[in-house]
């Protein structure tokens, strides 16, 4: 059965597992054709920013994985644009193909989901 | 003269909050982990006690951040150097 599933990922990369574990359950989901949406929020939008170098911490760069979300066909993804703000981030520091959205759009996207995942 | 060190992002947590508090002015931070992110906090700046501050450069580098001037950049084994400097080591996770 297909369902609207909505990730939301507001945890920073690296300092724990939670970014890396949340990209595999939404890589897995896509690969058994659930429609997935992804929505980064608070800390979370750390993990879209571009430049990761994480070679030192001998991780896989998470920007990256997130790049390759298109090749899954996960084309609904999104970030919280307060959380940017708040963080001093501008849209050009973020790797592609990912929209700002405000806090009555991020409604939305819930009242949307059949289930709602947070990590 | 403590070293205190800041593991967690200042943006989802009071560590950074807490420890500029109680900061001394021969004091040092030291940013490491989700701690870097302080880098982009204004706490950090606009605090009025001077001390040094430190990042280490796996963690910034690993998170894509940009060094500000009035940090001081440091490896592991740096870090391990400035506890032997320090009386005390806190951590502030």
């Amino acid at each position: 059965m297909k369902k609207n599933i909505l990730v939301i990922l507001r945890s920073a990369p690296y300092g724990t597992s939670k970014a890396r574990d949340a990209i595999d359950l939404i890589l897995t989901s896509a690969a058994y054709d659930q429609d997935i949406h992804v929505l980064f929020s608070h800390d979370g939008v750390f993990q879209i920013v571009e430049n990761q170098a994480p070679q030192a911490l001998e991780l896989k760069r998470i920007s990256s994985l997130i790049s390759a979300f298109e090749m899954y066909d996960i084309e609904n993804v999104f970030c919280d644009s307060t959380s940017l703000t708040e963080r001093n981030i501008s849209l050009n520091q973020l790797i592609n193909g990912i929209r700002p959205i405000d806090q009555t759009e991020i409604a939305t996207l819930i009242n949307n989901a059949d289930t709602v995942l947070s990590f | 003269m403590n070293l205190h060190l800041i593991f967690s992002s200042p943006f989802s947590s009071s560590s950074l909050k807490e420890c500029l508090a109680i900061i001394q002015p021969k004091d040092a931070i030291v940013l490491l982990e989700d701690g870097v992110y302080a880098i982009q906090h204004p706490d950090l700046s606009n605090t009025s006690i001077q001390f040094k501050c430190f990042a280490v450069t796996a963690d910034t580098d690993a998170r894509g951040l940009t060094k500000s001037n009035n940090l001081t950049c440091i490896t592991y084994d740096e870090l391990v150097d400035l506890t032997l400097e320090y009386q005390k080591t806190i951590s502030w996770r």
